[in-house]
Formats: structure tokens, C-alpha cells, sequence
């Protein structure tokens, strides 16, 4: 309701808000815009070029590759990373006594930075130093399986590397949300279902999920977009992985702009931004759809 | 039929369930046996990286078992005197807070301004400010270096914190909130002639305690694990933070310290982690509250 | 082993050669004897005390040196020497790789906002001068003699007969071996290989005797192919490796890239020990933990390296860079070089910045940046002082590297590459070598690697100044 009437006073009080705004979102992403349509020689010499650097990547193998595998790579940390999440949350809120400690600990994660999940996994995956690889080896080997942990060699493993660290980094958001939204159903759906005889799983998926789906479909939406260029640290930590094949686009991007090619960085970090902003108009529509935003 | 009794919602059940008890019996230690094993495979990570954190770096790459080593605090004194990690320390911490107080101060400030003030085009502005969400850094990343550097602000704390200012989430869920606030309240202070400031204060600040904790500790986590602008906008090392500071400790050429490298990243990632902790009340209440 | 005065007197004929043919051509003055004519030598005490002055106070510079860590006390030791001369602050501002250090210096100077001395791996020469961003070290100390340089070192700063850069540190590849590990394989401990086929030969019996892994280790970075390149005479790019003018095409998918990668990925299949795209660390590591038996490292890291070897116990021994044949065309040296940003200055300033680049790049500040970590000195007379010291006498290893050094011959294989593109093109190289240890065809990985970096080269425009 409006109290104020002093409109020069309202506008002062968002100024601060908005300033921000323009000099850090708006007028960077217009230069953004503006920089893709030149090309640059050694970041400073600008030649016009057009649309041209939209066109060389429309047609280019390397960046259509960068685009698929960050939705592949975006899609295994995503439901990856709920899975495990939900899995949790529904411990849980299942358990009868300690949850407040079990939740701090499920959590945990959301505390840590990427950059030190890279490093810390780094070091205990590292083919030559890390115990975990050593262990796996060891492991596999008493097994007879030859497989070679060493994500700068297999590619194979470089996912795993990159798609764990990422997912176990993301579990402890998720379960903020999950284990908030499951807590918010009423405990008699749980009796009567235990009452009937419902099973632990059948439990989850036919009513659990639908009555969280409200909150599974914002989490999805928002890791999807984290997941293009938050998990930055941990692709550069193993340099893009063997044959570059974890060149997702925010790596990708940084390699542009660290070999000066400013123009095309810019042009590629606006097909970054068209995606996500995709993403997250979708995300805004569908929240508004199940919840609502307090009207008008 | 014997045995058996109806439920108040007309199903029958017989008097002894014994798969609910069967269930109900066994339950719950499983249950906790799960979540103990569960979370003991998600901590171990961070478990190893204390515990290596001991070990002397030469040890870690022979790689011997697990355990406490030898070098006890050691590596964390030669990390923090001699790595620096110490001034890191002391920036991260000016940063996270300027950029938590920052983002809050002035969310409150625009959320006082969209609720309770008669200004046209509030939808508009609204939009405007919820826009921001879909530019991430990347995107605007070379221009802001450009700005800080026409700004003077290149390399310094004040031009590495302000673009942190504006949060949308946070004017949204303080926008929401506010209107959640009782119209008596509102309706008295408008009788009463408070200014807005008064007001703000007064009334809608102890009012969203939880909340500006739960927005603080969630800025202040933000703010520390930013790694990509530190690194970009932040030339002296003197003024470096610790994120991109422990990036530096494994360098690709020469070889690294692994053992050095866990001590720096246990201190890196121990504030957040310790501010989650204890602010995890409103910080649960307040992210969950997106959803709603 | 080579007497010290043939050492010495090589690499003085070798550096007036240079001079003379590039004085030549640019109309500088130095031809022949003088060689330290124009520009003190570098001790200087009294001399440059009085110029420097002013009556403000100390003058301050800003150096950018491209890495910090290991490499930090001695340029600070340097720094200080430099400071307790002269009435100037250097501040310095370590920047972490040489990736990053033309990252940042490029920014900053966009921003305006450039560190007043640049330090810059070679291989940005083309590209840090068509910035404009640099002034040219010739525009700044026209009198500077650049026969006080040994050859090798200086070839890189000169483009087109002007002198853009000082050579600061500079390196050759070195064969690093654990001499343990060659005795239990009942090889010769005292006799490293010499050429590829050794190598082969070497690291085959080191297997079999099941002494280590494999039988040697190196990084993949681009370095070894331009030297290897070199070693065998071929130009990487037209134009005489781009020094006669903008070169339109690269060879890398010519015989002798074919010959070098065919053993390398081929031959030394199983005898190599694969460290991952451009990761030293994990290459050292690998040759310190005994996985393989040989390494090869910049000999700028000789002395990083060689405590650390000895840290795990390994006899160390040094030999030069193995190639194709037993004809060593020389390669040039890697490295990095000093330049100065175009600012606007005080001659204050200016002067200050003459005076430290002559005093860094000079005899006593070189030889003693060679003793701290084995990157060979710029400056000849750094040589007649070490070995006046008795230095190579006492240090072996060191002396090996030398040897290497002298081998090298002038031609255009062996000065430098000068190409806009080469940061970027290095970076194709690492990637399709990834590729082909991935199991991609040598042939098929050579010719796109061959029409990726042509396709640059394309787009690049080098600027005529």
C-alpha cells in the first residue's frame, strides 16, 4: 500500500539499485553486443565485421559442440544432482530424531565454492598424486578391470570428474529446497499411506514428487542455468579435459578472451546469454504459473 | 469382522498390521543408517582435504593412507605467512561483508521504495530489475573491466565489490515480504506520520529479522566464492582474495604442493562454512522462500 | 668439453655476426669490435647516480615479471641491487604465467593503466608490437649496442630491423635423466642419449629391465615442436619464419613435422609417459615419483628442478636435447623478453627506465639470475664472469647446457618465429598432439593442425609501422 506520496524521495531510495543496474548489467551487455560485431587483433585493433562472427559460429563443428555438450553436461549434473538431493531430503524428513544436524550436513556443500571443489577434488583424483585414484585403481585391479583413471587421458573419466564434482557441489542447495518443500506437506498423506501399505519408492514417486513438483521444476530450471558457467573452475582445472572434450561454453569462452579474440568471446558469450535468458524467462513463466507472485 | 476396525475414512485395517509393524520397527535405523552412510560418502571429500591438509606434500604424493599426518599445523602456517593466505584471508572477508551489507542495505532501500511508495511505471521497474538475473558475468564481463578502469576503480576493493550491489532475488523476497507485513501496521504509521526512514528502521527492519539474516549470510557466501571477477578485475597480489589465491597454489608449471594446497583450501572454505552453520535458521527460511 | 675461451669467443663472433648483418641493414652504428660501445655494460655506480636524480625524489617504475614463486626472491635480490644504486622504487607486481602476464599487460594498457616495463614470452613478439602499445626499445636507447647480447637471446627482439624487446631470460631444452634408474637398466650412466633413435633404444631396454614405466616424459607444449622444428632446419612459417615479412602459410605438416611426431607418437608409443595438455607439474612429477626414467624441461628450471630431483634421492644427470639425427641445427631460445610500455613520461622516468633495463639485461644481474635458477645469461660478459668464477667448473650440469647452447648457428630456423598468430597457434599445436595421443592419425592430425594455423594467419593483419 502506498504510504509515500514523495515520489523524488522513492526514486532516490531505488536509485542505488538501478544505478547498479545500468553501469553493471545493462550498459556491459550493450558493449557486449556492440564488441561482437568486430574483430580484434591483439584486443585492440577493431576492424567491423557485421554479423560475421555470428555466421562463423553457426557453421562452426567446434562451437555446435561446445553448445550440445554444455546441455549434455547440464543435464547429467542437473538430474544428477537432484536425484541425490531428493534422496537425502527424503531421508530426512523421514528420520524421527537428529534431523536438524543431518540437514546441516547435507548442506554443506552449498557453503563451498567451485574453485575449491575444483582444487580439492583435483587433488584427490589427480592420476599421479590422488588417493582416491589410487584406491579406485587398486580397487578395480583386484577386480580385473583395467580402466584407466586418469582424466588427462580418458575422456571417459574426465566427465566423471567434471559431472561429480560438479554434482555433489549442487546436492546441498537442492536439498535447502527439497527437504523446505517436503516438510511442507501434511503429515497425515504420510499415515494413510503407510497405514495402506505404500512402499518407501512408490512413496516418492507417485506422491512426494507431484506435490513438490512446483519446487523440482524451479530447482531444475535454475541448476540448468548454473550449470553453463558456474562449474567454470572445475572445467579449467583439467584444461578442458583430453581432446578438449569438455569444452563447454563458458571454458570456451575463456579461451577466447584469453587469446585477446575479443570480438568473437563477445559474440559467443551472447549466444551464452540468449540461452540462458531463454532459460530463465521460462523459469519466471513457470513459477508464475504455480505460485504466485503477489499479483499485481 | 473380528480383528479388524474401520478407519475413519472407511478403510478397513486389521487390528494387528504387522507389515506396519514389521516396518515401523526396523524403520527408523535404517533410515538413519542410510543418512549416516550417505553423508559420511558426501563429507568424505572434504574430510580428506582436512586430513591431507596435515601431510607434508612429498608424503601426499607417495600416497600413503589416509590419516593425520605428520606436518600437523604446519602447512597452514606456511600457507597463510608465506603463501599470503593471511592478507587473502583479511580481503575475502572485506569483500563477502561489503558485498553482503551492500546488496542488503540497498535492497531494503528499493523494496521500501516499490511497496510503499505511489511511483508509475513499478511493474516496469520491477522487470527491470528482475531482467538482471539473466546476465551472468560472463556476458558483461569485458566491459566492466572497461568501467572500473574509466572509474579508476581498476584493482581496488571498492571496484571489485560494487557490482555485487544489486541483488534482484533480494528486492523481490524483501518486496514480497514487506507486503506480507500486516496493513494494521502500516495503516498506524501512516496516522502517525513516520518518515520513511523511521519506518524502515523502526518497523520493517525488526520485522524481517530472519530474513535479512538469512539475505545477509546468503550475499556474504556469494561474495567470498566469487572467483571469475577477482580474477579479472584484481592485479596486486596484495589485494587478491582467497579463492583466486588458492588457484594460484596449483600452478601448471612446476610442480604443486598438495599438501599446501588442502591447508589453503580448509581455510578458504571454513568461513562460509561456519557462517552457514550458524545462521542456517533464517538462511533456510529465507532461500526456501523463492519457491513461494 | 669445450675450452672456456672457445665458449666465449663463439658467442661474441656469433653476436657481432648478428650485429653486423642487422646493423647492415638498419644503418647501426657497432659493427664489429666495441661490444661494449654504446650502452654501459651494466655496473654501473657513479655514472648513473648523478643522472638519475631529481630533485623531487625517487622516481618509481612498475615491472610486471610473467611469474612470481620460485622465481620471486631472485628478482627481488636483483630489484634491490638495482635500488641501492640509483635514486628509483621498483615496484613490482608478480603476474603467474606468461599467458596471464600478456593478458593482464594488455588490459592494463587498454585501460591505460600499463605497468611501465613488460615482461613477455617470446612468443608474443609480433603480437605485443602490433598492439601498439609497446615503444620500442631502439626508439627508447638508440645508442644501445645489441652486440653485447649473445646471439641466440637477442635474435627474438629485433622485427624488421627495429629492436622492440631486450631478451631477459632465455632457454634451450635439456634431457634431465635418473642416472639410478640407468644403472639397474645397465645403461651407461655418464652417456645420455644423443638422438631419437637412443632414445628409442634407451627407454626400450628401461622397460624390459623393468626398471621404471615408461622410459621417458615431457610436457606437451608447443615448444618442443618449434624446437625440434628448428633442430632440423625447417622454417615453421614462410617468409623465413615471418622475419622478411607477413608469413601467409605454416609447415607444420611438412616432412620433418612428420618425421618428429612419427617417433613421438609412433615409435614412443609405449615408452612415453603422456602428462596431459600443457601441465609441466605433471611431467615432473611423474620423472620425480621414477614413472619414467627421463625428462625433458626448460634448462630455465635447472636449478627449481634439479633440488627437487635431488630432494627424492634421484642422481641427477643433464644432456642436451635429443634430436632427429645426430645434425643439430641449434634451436632457439625460448624465453621471455622485456618491453616498454608507450607512456606518456617524465625524462625522469624515462631515464629510470633506460637504467634498469640496462642494469636487469646486464652482465652482473644476468649471471647472477643464471646461477639462481639456470635460464642462460643475455649478456656475454655474464659468461666471462662465471667462468672467471670457476662456475661451470663447479657446476657440471650447468656447463652441459652451455655446450647445447653453443651449438646453435644463426639461420633462419633457428632466430625466432615472428607470427601475429603464434600464442593462439601454440595452443593448436597442444590440442591436436592431445588428439593424436587420443589415438588420432599423425598424418590426418598434422594437416589440420597445418590449416588451423593457416586459417589464423589469414585473419591476422600484421601493422606496418
Amino acid at each position: 500500500m502506498d504510504v509515500y506520496q514523495n515520489r523524488l524521495q522513492g526514486a532516490v531510495l531505488l536509485l542505488p539499485t538501478v544505478v547498479v543496474c545500468l553501469a553493471f548489467f545493462y550498459w556491459p551487455a550493450w558493449e557486449t553486443i556492440r564488441l561482437s560485431r568486430v574483430r580484434t587483433i591483439g584486443g585492440i585493433q577493431k576492424i567491423p565485421v557485421g554479423w560475421e562472427h555470428f555466421t562463423t559460429l553457426a557453421t562452426s563443428g567446434a562451437f555446435q559442440y561446445s553448445v550440445a555438450m554444455s546441455f549434455v553436461f547440464a543435464f547429467i549434473v542437473v538430474a544428477g544432482s537432484m536425484l541425490i538431493a531428493l534422496y537425502l531430503s527424503y531421508l530426512i524428513n523421514e528420520v524421527s530424531a537428529g534431523q536438524s544436524i543431518y540437514l546441516v550436513a547435507a548442506i554443506f556443500t552449498y557453503a563451498l565454492s567451485f574453485a575449491v571443489t575444483a582444487n580439492i577434488m583435483d587433488v584427490l583424483f589427480n592420476p599421479t598424486v590422488g588417493l582416491f585414484a589410487e584406491v579406485l585403481t587398486i580397487a578395480t585391479g583386484a577386480v580385473g578391470v583395467d580402466f584407466a583413471f586418469d582424466y588427462t587421458t580418458n575422456p571417459l573419466w574426465a566427465w566423471i570428474f567434471a559431472t561429480g564434482s560438479t554434482m555433489w557441489k549442487m546436492v546441498g542447495y537442492n536439498v535447502i529446497f527439497m527437504v523446505a518443500a517436503l516438510s511442507g506437506i501434511p503429515e497425515s498423506i504420510n499415515e494413510t499411506a503407510r497405514l495402506d501399505g505404500v512402499g518407501s519408492l512408490q512413496m516418492i514417486v507417485r506422491v512426494y514428487v507431484p506435490m513438490i513438483s512446483p519446487t523440482l521444476a524451479f530447482l531444475a530450471i535454475v541448476n540448468t542455468v548454473n550449470a553453463f558457467f558456474l562449474p567454470f573452475p572445475v572445467v579449467q582445472e583439467i584444461s578442458g579435459g583430453p581432446s578438449n572434450t569438455l569444452n563447454i561454453m563458458i571454458y570456451d569462452i575463456w579461451q577466447s578472451y584469453n587469446n585477446s579474440v575479443i570480438g568473437l568471446a563477445s559474440a559467443k558469450s551472447l549466444v551464452l546469454f540468449a540461452i540462458i535468458g531463454l532459460l530463465t524467462a521460462f523459469q519466471l513463466l513457470l513459477s508464475d504459473r504455480f505460485a504466485h507472485y503477489g499479483g499485481t | 469382522m473380528a480383528g479388524q476396525e474401520q478407519l475413519s475414512n472407511g478403510r478397513i485395517r486389521s487390528a494387528v498390521d504387522i507389515s506396519a509393524y514389521r516396518r515401523g520397527f526396523a524403520r527408523q535405523p535404517v533410515l538413519h543408517l542410510a543418512l549416516l552412510g550417505s553423508l559420511f560418502v558426501l563429507a568424505l571429500p572434504v574430510v580428506m582435504t582436512v586430513l591431507m591438509s596435515t601431510q607434508p606434500s612429498v608424503q601426499i604424493s607417495s600416497s600413503t593412507l589416509a590419516g593425520v599426518g605428520s606436518e600437523g599445523l604446519s602447512n597452514y602456517e606456511r600457507v597463510l605467512f608465506e603463501e599470503d593466505f593471511a592478507t587473502y584471508l583479511f580481503n575475502s572477508f572485506v569483500m563477502a561483508l561489503s558485498i553482503a551489507v551492500g546488496k542488503v542495505g540497498i535492497a531494503l532501500l528499493a523494496a521500501l521504495a516499490l511497496v510503499y511508495y505511489d511511483l508509475p511505471f513499478k511493474r516496469l521497474i520491477l522487470l527491470f530489475i528482475l531482467f538482471t538475473l539473466a546476465l551472468p558475468v560472463p556476458v558483461r564481463i569485458v566491459p566492466m573491466y572497461e568501467i572500473m578502469v574509466s572509474l579508476d576503480w581498476e584493482n581496488s576493493m571498492i571496484g571489485l565489490v560494487t557490482p555485487y550491489f544489486a541483488s534482484a532475488t533480494s528486492v523481490l523476497l524483501l518486496r514480497q515480504h514487506f507486503r506480507s507485513i500486516s496493513d494494521s501496521m502500516v495503516e498506524s504509521a501512516k496516522i502517525d506520520g513516520v518518515g520513511p526512514l523511521k519506518f524502515l528502521v523502526f518497523v520493517l527492519i525488526p520485522m524481517s529479522k530472519s530474513m535479512i539474516a538469512g539475505l545477509f549470510a546468503i550475499a556474504f557466501i556469494w561474495g567470498w566464492n566469487q572467483y571469475l571477477w577477482p580474477l579479472i578485475i584484481i592485479n596486486d597480489q596484495s589485494k587478491q582474495v582467497l579463492q583466486v589465491g588458492l588457484a594460484q597454489l596449483n600452478p601448471t608449471a612446476g610442480e604443486a604442493l598438495w599438501g599446501l594446497i588442502m591447508a589453503g583450501a580448509v581455510i578458504t572454505l571454513l568461513v562460509p562454512l561456519l557462517l552457514m552453520i550458524a545462521l542456517r535458521g533464517p538462511l533456510l527460511d529465507t532461500v526456501s522462500m523463492q519457491t513461494k | 668439453m669445450v675450452s672456456d675461451t672457445y665458449r666465449r669467443e663463439f658467442l661474441k663472433g656469433a653476436g657481432a655476426a648478428t650485429a653486423v648483418a642487422l646493423a647492415g641493414c638498419s644503418g647501426e652504428s657497432g659493427a664489429g669490435g666495441g661490444a661494449d660501445g654504446g650502452g654501459d655494460g651494466g655496473t654501473e655506480t657513479t655514472g648513473g647516480a648523478t643522472a638519475g636524480g631529481t630533485a623531487s625524489g625517487t622516481t618509481t617504475i612498475t615491472f610486471w615479471p610473467a611469474w612470481g614463486g620460485y622465481y620471486e626472491e631472485t628478482f627481488n635480490e636483483m630489484i634491490s641491487r638495482f635500488e641501492s644504486d640509483h635514486d628509483i622504487t621498483v615496484e613490482m607486481s608478480p603476474q603467474g604465467s606468461y599467458t596471464e602476464a600478456q593478458q593482464a599487460t594488455f588490459s592494463a594498457a587498454k585501460a591505460g593503466n600499463a605497468p611501465d616495463i613488460a615482461h613477455l614470452g617470446k612468443n608474443s613478439t609480433i603480437i605485443a608490437r602490433d598492439t601498439g602499445y609497446f615503444e620500442p626499445i631502439g626508439d627508447i636507447m638508440p645508442d644501445l649496442d645489441t652486440s653485447q647480447y649473445i646471439g641466440p637471446a637477442i635474435g627474438w627482439s629485433e622485427v624488421e630491423d627495429k629492436l622492440w624487446s631486450l631478451p631477459f631470460n632465455n632457454s634451450q631444452i635439456l634431457l634431465y635423466y635418473n642416472k639410478n634408474h640407468f644403472r639397474d637398466a645397465g645403461l651407461d650412466p655418464e652417456s645420455p642419449p644423443q638422438t631419437f633413435q637412443e632414445v628409442k633404444e634407451y627407454s626400450q631396454t628401461i622397460v624390459d629391465e623393468g626398471v621404471a614405466e615408461k622410459g621417458i616424459t615431457w610436457p606437451n607444449v608447443a615448444w618442443w615442436t618449434m624446437s625440434w622444428l628448428s633442430e632440423q632446419r625447417q622454417l615453421l612459417c614462410d617468409k623465413k619464419n615471418g622475419v622478411a615479412g607477413e608469413p601467409t602459410e605454416t609447415y607444420l605438416a611438412s616432412d620433418a613435422a612428420e618425421a618428429m611426431f612419427d617417433w613421438w607418437i609412433n615409435d614412443m608409443s609405449d615408452l612415453y609417459h603422456y602428462p596431459g595438455k600443457d601441465d609441466w607439474g605433471a611431467s615432473e612429477t611423474a620423472f620425480k615419483e621414477g614413472v619414467a626414467s627421463m625428462h625433458m624441461n626448460s634448462s630455465g628450471g635447472l636449478a627449481y628442478l634439479l633440488s627437487g630431483f635431488r630432494d627424492k634421492g634421484i642422481d641427477v644427470g643433464v644432456g642436451r636435447l635429443p634430436t632427429p639425427s645426430t645434425d643439430h641445427g641449434g634451436h632457439s631460445t625460448g624465453g621471455a623478453a622485456v618491453w616498454v610500455t608507450d607512456k606518456d613520461r617524465s625524462d625522469a622516468k624515462q631515464a629510470a627506465i633506460r637504467k634498469f633495463l640496462q642494469r636487469m639485461t646486464g652482465p652482473e644481474l644476468q649471471a647472477l639470475y643464471f646461477k639462481n635458477t639456470g635460464y642462460f645469461p643475455s649478456h656475454k660478459e655474464s659468461i666471462t664472469q662465471l667462468e672467471e668464477e670457476g662456475f661451470f667448473g663447479d657446476n657440471p650440469l650447468y656447463d652441459t647446457a652451455f655446450d647445447q647452447l653453443q651449438q646453435w648457428e644463426q639461420a633462419p630456423a633457428t632466430q625466432g618465429i615472428f607470427m601475429g598468430t603464434l600464442p593462439r597457434t601454440t595452443d593448436i599445436i597442444i590440442n591436436q598432439t592431445d588428439r593424436m595421443w587420443q589415438g588420432k592419425d599423425v598424418n590426418t592430425a598434422l594437416n589440420d593442425m597445418k590449416s588451423k594455423a593457416d586459417d589464423l594467419l589469414e585473419s591476422y593483419e600484421r601493422v606496418s609501422y
